[in-house]
Formats: C-alpha cells, sequence, structure tokens
C-alpha cells in the first residue's frame, strides 16, 4: 500500500531548507544561495519498513525582517520540520518560535528540528546547552549537513516513520 | 527666527521720509535677505506639487526604513494599498503573478503539463488544416441554410476546446488522489501538479482574503494553459483546459465533485493518504475528459464524419469499378481460351493495365480488336503472341487443305486420243485427290468445289476438240461420282482447247451450312 504525505520546511532564510530537500530528493548540493519565493513543492518517494510512502516535500520562504513565514501553508501536514542554521544562533531562536505558532495551522503532528551546517565546526555558534534545554523539553534535535549529507536521510525518515499508520 | 521678523506693514515708518524707508528697507534686506529667499524656496516647494513630489521622493526610502524601525504601523497602512495593486494586476494578468510569487510553479507546470501535450497538439492541428477544404464546405453550407454570416459559424466552430486532465485533489493537503488524462495525452508527475494547484489556489484565496466557498470555481492560466478549479468541502477537482470549452462544463465538474464528495466523505475527512480507496472515482472522472470520441470538437468531428463519407463513396466506387473492369477482363480471357489456335499464356491485371501472353496458330484468327470487343478501351490492355502450330484438329485440317487443294490442282486425268471414256484407275485416283482435300475443307468447316475442267489438245478442228473437252469433263464427274468424295460438290466446267488431251481440277472452297 502506498501512503502519501505531506510534510513542511520552515525556519529562517538561508538556513539550508531547500538545500535538505535537495539533498534529499536529488542527492545533489549547490554552494550558491537562490532565495526561496513563495513555495516550492517536491516529492520523494522512499520505503521504510514494509510501506511505501510517498512525500510530498513543502519548502516555505524562509523568514527575514521583511517577510514572515506564510505559515497557512502547513495545514493538511503529516509533519514539520524545522531548520536552524548552526553557525546563526539566533535562527534556532526563529525556528522554536515558529514550532509554536505552525501548531495553530497544522495540530500537534511529528516535528524535528535540523540544526544544519554542522560541517562548519569552526563557525559553530548554538550552544550546546540550549540544544539539551530543547531536548529535554520534547524537541527530537538532528544534526545535519546539506553539504555532506551527513544525517539528511535519517532526519527525514525519522519524522516519516512517526507519521506512518500505527505510530504515535 | 522669521517669525521675530517685523513685517512691514507695521514698522513705523516717519511720513514722507523716503531716505528713512529706504534705509530701512536696506537694512531689513541685510539683516534677514538669506531667510528670506530659503522661505521664498520652501513656499514654492510646498506650493508646486512637483516639487513637492520630488522633495517626497528624495526622502521616502529613508522615510520607510526609519519608520520600519519604529514599528508595523507604516506595513499595516500599506498592506491594503498594496494588495489592491496586486488584486489589480492578478485579474489583468494572472500568469504574471503566479510567476513573481510563485516562480517555481509557473515553469514547472507548464513543464509538467504543457510540453507533453505539445507533439499531440500539432497532430490535431494538422489533421485540422488538412481537413479544411471539406469543413469550409461544410460551414458554407451551415451559413446558407441558417442565413448566419459564414464568419460568426467559423468562429463559432473555431472554438476548439478539450478538458485533457483532471485531477482530484484533496484540499487540505493537496495531495493527488485521482488523475485522469485524455487519451493520447501524457503527464509527467500528477503529484507535483496537485500539490502546486492547491498552492496556487490557497495563496490566491488567502493573499485576498476570499473565503474559498464550497461551490466556488476559479480559473488559474499559467501560459497558454488554463486550469478550472472546482472547489468541494474536502476535495478540489481541477480540469487542464485547452481552448474554449462551453461554460456548462463547469457545472459538470461541480456536479462530480459533489458526488465524488458524498459518496467518499468518510475517506476524505480525514484522508489517511492512501489513494487507492478513491480509485472508483475513475469513471465519473472519466465522463468530464470531454471530447474523449470527439475530442476536437464536434463540428472537426463532423468534417471527419465527411470525410470518412467521402472515403467511404469513393472505396464504393473504386470496389465498383474494379468489379467492373474484373467482369470484362474476364470476358476477354474468356474468348481468348475459345479462340481456336490461342493457348493462354499469362494474364496480368493491373489497376489500369492489363497485359496479355498467348500463343497463336498462325492460322487463328487475328487477335487484333479482342479487347475492344471485350469492353476495354483502346491500349487498356497489351496483348503480346508468339507463334506456334496447334494441333486442334481444325488447324492440322487448315494445314493439310492448301497441299490437298495444290495437289489435285495439279493433278492430270489423261485421256486416249480423240476419246472421252475414263479409265477407271484414272477416275479412282482423281477421286481421291478429290476426296482428300474435301475431307480437310470439311474437318475446317468448309465445302469443297471442284470444278473439272476438261481440255483437248490443239490437234482435230477447234469444234470438235471444244465438244471433246466437255466430253471428257462431264464423263469424270460422272465416273467420279461412282466414288466417295467426301462431300466435296463436282462441277463440270467448260472445256479448255490447246492444252492437254486430259481433264484438269480448279478446287474451291465454300461455307458450309447454308444448304
Ligand atoms: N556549508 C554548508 N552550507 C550550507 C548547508 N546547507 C545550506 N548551505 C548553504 O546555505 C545557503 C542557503 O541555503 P538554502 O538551502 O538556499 O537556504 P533556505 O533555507 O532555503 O533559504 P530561503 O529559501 O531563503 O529561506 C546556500 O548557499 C547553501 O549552499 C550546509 O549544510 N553546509
Ligand atoms: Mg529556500
Amino acid at each position: 500500500m502506498i501512503v502519501q504525505k505531506k510534510i513542511c520546511l520552515l525556519g529562517a532564510y538561508a538556513v539550508g531548507k531547500t538545500s535538505l530537500i535537495r539533498r534529499f530528493v536529488e542527492r545533489m548540493f549547490d554552494e550558491r544561495y537562490f532565495t526561496t519565493v513563495g513555495v516550492r513543492i517536491d516529492k520523494k518517494e522512499l520505503s521504510l519498513d514494509g510501506h511505501d510512502v510517498t512525500m510530498m516535500v513543502w519548502d516555505l520562504a524562509g523568514e527575514d525582517d521583511v517577510t514572515r513565514v506564510d505559515l497557512r501553508r502547513c495545514k493538511g501536514a503529516s509533519g514539520l520540520v524545522f531548520v536552524a542554521d548552526g553557525c546563526r544562533a539566533h535562527t534556532l531562536e526563529t525556528a522554536v518560535r515558529l514550532a509554536a505558532e505552525a501548531e495553530a495551522f497544522a495540530g500537534s503532528v511529528p516535528c524535528v528540528l535540523a540544526v544544519n551546517k554542522v560541517d562548519l565546526a569552526a563557525e559553530w555558534e548554538v550552544e550546546e546547552s540550549r540544544l539539551d534545554d530543547l531536548a529535554a523539553r520534547g524537541w527530537k534535535i538532528v544534526r545535519t549537513s546539506a553539504k555532506t549529507g551527513h544525517n539528511v536521510d535519517p532526519m527525514f525518515e525519522t519524522l516519516a516513520r512517526e507519521m506512518l499508520p500505527g505510530a504515535d | 527666527m522669521p517669525a521675530s521678523i517685523p513685517s512691514s506693514g507695521s514698522a513705523p515708518v516717519p511720513a514722507g521720509d523716503a531716505e528713512r524707508d529706504q534705509a530701512w528697507a536696506e537694512l531689513r534686506r541685510l539683516l534677514v535677505g538669506p531667510e528670506r529667499e530659503q522661505i521664498g524656496e520652501l513656499r514654492s516647494r510646498i506650493e508646486d506639487d512637483s516639487e513637492r513630489a520630488g522633495a517626497v521622493a528624495r526622502v521616502l526610502p529613508s522615510a520607510v526604513d526609519a519608520s520600519l524601525e519604529r514599528g508595523p504601523e507604516l506595513r499595516r497602512s500599506m498592506q491594503p494599498m498594496v494588495r489592491d495593486v496586486i488584486e489589480l494586476t492578478l485579474k489583468h494578468d494572472p500568469a504574471l503573478v503566479i510567476d513573481t510569487v510563485l516562480p517555481f510553479f509557473g515553469t514547472l507546470i507548464r513543464r509538467y503539463i504543457t510540453n507533453a501535450l505539445q507533439d499531440f497538439m500539432d497532430a490535431v492541428n494538422q489533421a485540422q488544416e488538412r481537413s479544411v477544404s471539406t469543413r469550409s464546405i461544410a460551414w458554407r453550407v451551415e451559413a446558407w441554410r441558417t442565413g448566419k454570416p459564414y464568419a460568426e459559424i467559423v468562429l463559432a466552430k473555431s472554438l476548439l476546446y478539450r478538458i485533457e486532465q483532471i485531477f482530484l485533489i484533496h484540499r487540505q493537503t493537496g495531495l493527488k488522489l485521482q488523475h485522469r488524462v485524455a487519451r493520447g495525452v501524457e503527464t509527467k508527475d500528477a503529484d507535483m501538479v496537485s500539490g502546486m494547484l492547491t498552492a496556487i489556489e490557497d495563496f490566491i484565496h488567502d493573499s485576498f482574503s476570499t473565503a474559498i466557498g464550497e461551490k466556488q470555481s476559479d480559473t488559474i492560466q499559467v501560459g497558454d494553459l488554463r486550469v478550472w478549479v472546482q472547489h468541494g468541502r474536502h476535495a478540489l477537482l481541477a480540469a487542464v483546459v485547452r481552448g474554449a470549452p462551453p461554460l456548462e462544463l463547469k457545472e459538470r465538474l461541480a456536479q462530480v465533485v459533489e458526488d465524488v464528495e458524498r459518496k467518499f466523505e468518510d475517506r476524505l475527512n480525514p484522508y489517511a493518504g492512501d489513494p487507492s480507496v478513491f480509485a472508483p472515482t475513475a469513471p465519473e472522472l472519466d465522463s468530464c475528459l470531454l471530447g474523449r470520441g470527439d475530442v476536437e470538437t464536434g463540428g472537426s468531428s463532423r468534417n471527419w464524419k465527411i470525410a470518412g463519407g467521402l472515403a467511404a463513396s469513393a472505396l464504393l466506387a473504386a470496389a465498383v469499378l474494379w468489379w467492373w473492369d474484373g467482369a470484362r477482363w474476364n470476358r476477354l480471357l474468356a474468348s481468348l481460351r475459345n479462340e481456336p489456335g490461342v493457348v493462354l499464356t499469362e494474364a496480368r491485371r493491373g489497376w489500369y493495365y492489363h497485359e496479355i501472353e498467348s500463343l497463336r496458330d498462325p492460322l487463328a484468327n487475328p487477335l487484333e480488336g479482342l479487347p475492344e470487343r471485350a469492353g476495354f478501351g483502346a491500349n487498356r490492355v497489351s496483348v503480346r503472341t508468339g507463334p506456334f502450330l496447334s494441333l486442334d484438329a481444325r488447324f492440322v485440317a487448315m494445314r493439310e487443305l492448301e497441299p490437298r487443294r495444290r495437289a489435285l490442282e495439279d493433278l492430270r486425268i489423261a485421256f486416249a486420243v480423240d476419246s472421252s471414256v475414263v479409265d477407271r484407275a484414272e477416275a479412282e485416283r482423281a477421286a481421291a485427290a478429290i476426296r482428300s482435300f474435301a475431307s480437310s475443307a470439311a474437318a475446317t468447316g468448309q465445302r469443297a468445289i471442284v470444278e473439272v475442267l476438261g481440255s483437248a489438245d490443239s490437234t482435230g478442228t477447234a469444234t470438235r476438240n471444244t465438244v471433246l473437252a466437255a466430253m471428257r469433263a462431264r464423263e469424270l464427274v460422272k465416273a467420279v461420282s461412282g466414288f466417295e468424295t467426301a462431300g466435296a460438290v463436282l462441277r463440270a466446267g467448260s472445256g479448255e482447247t490447246g492444252a492437254i488431251r486430259g481433264v484438269r481440277f480448279r478446287a474451291s472452297l465454300e461455307p458450309r451450312g447454308n444448304e
């Protein structure tokens, strides 16, 4: 049986949402930055524990000083990925705030927090204590790198497993 | 400072003292000159619109920056105006807005839907162009029949349309529930298109806070591609439309959405993500792919019918012609087969030219004119003949006839001097020659006519000789009549003189059957 699910990626601008999806769907990475306007939709088919899952991945334009994330696009999503840039500490707080706001649109659905650009260790800014604190409050946190591909598939698969029928 | 400058009108000027007045003015000029010029400039800035516009323009960017830094008031007050502008633009050029707001979609949707159809459309267009003559004739007839202007008919009939694809989409998630395409149409990724259509729909309605009514329908234009979106409570029905379909088709879409929602209510809300449960909607969706049978609109399908009719009658005519041609061909072959002394060795029937190879006995009837007699026009049939000798009894007989005649005519029956008495052996010899010739003649269907010519030598008187010659002929006929001569007709001819002392024969033939 094929199950179709919609998931959304949210976060501040330039944290690597589009890059994570590109790595997951096309197995590619681009150093260049093309900011996302509006929405992008991608599709990824994967097999998990005997289930065939078709994931429709919605990539929402990131939040900056002028543009807010259009959270209405989250409705109907079965799972949410909040993305932060490990080299810009404030993007972690943006992700946490977006998570609180998104619940009104998506309901309480499985979530994961991707702290991205883990390959840039020298520029790392996010405090480990802050991440421990969030983990203690129930956040599922994955350190990812769209550039090296580190933890990208596991991050999406963790979320997918939680969305599958039978998971809580 | 300018506020504290005393005005000239209120200044105490001693009467008649022009010099002092001038001194005051000079003083004033010295004191407040630069400010006055500035005031004049300021006044003109305020009063002159274009001056003012220029001034505002100079400070607007920094003013907006400053305002946004202070708080959200400016954004809030400008939003309705921006929205109006976008709304206007959207009304005038929806594609532009989709391309600017959702740049990723415009190209993708076009790529996913449009390109795949191009070949097919080209084929259809070509067919249309080719059928143009039959079509325009039909339109002229219709214009004449209805009394409408020809151009009006052409306009109406040229509004081709086709519903090429139907998407049943779960409204909240944008997930594809079912997707059907018209025959000949290919699509790349219906899942993606479903999501994007939903996003566009949401974008339009969210941006302008227009609530999506349950029965509402929207038209999204992306390039030359139009998508009709019919809203239900939980589902969207999106039809990819080409051309200008009659608006009634929208009602059909609305009806289908309503139907599907009624039947699948429990599986739509909530939707578990398994599209296979919507498989049974296929026939209903297919019913929206209008033009399945008459894809290129009614008008053109009638053209095809006309063309089909013409083709059918042409085929029928060809069949009749072929059959008729076959009949005369068979007639020709039969006459050739029945022709004595002719053997048909090969007969090739073409669509127009026919060829016959044959062998012909030199004695057989000439074959010229035979095809014409069977009903063929000149030069339609080429008849080639090779020589051969037929063993047919008649031809054998004919071939014998000539030598036998010659033998008969060379025969001389001798008589004694001054005698007309026929020697019995001589009579038998004559009878044998006559019989041989006559039997050959009979075999060829003819009667042998044998003239018996008596003669006398030059001895004796002429009178005596004439009598003697006639007597000899008559005597021989009498004598030969006692023998079998195969039906030869013997005639005793007049005598000859000065030739031989005896009898000779002249043989001829006459057709039998007129006895
Ligand atoms: N080194 C490194 N660079 C990354 C990584 N992920 C993304 N980038 C870079 O970060 C920049 C922004 O990435 P995007 O994926 O476009 O960011 P985004 O979140 O989609 O941005 P918006 O669409 O503007 O919201 C690009 O130049 C990427 O190459 C990563 O894991 N490591
Ligand atoms: Mg992006």
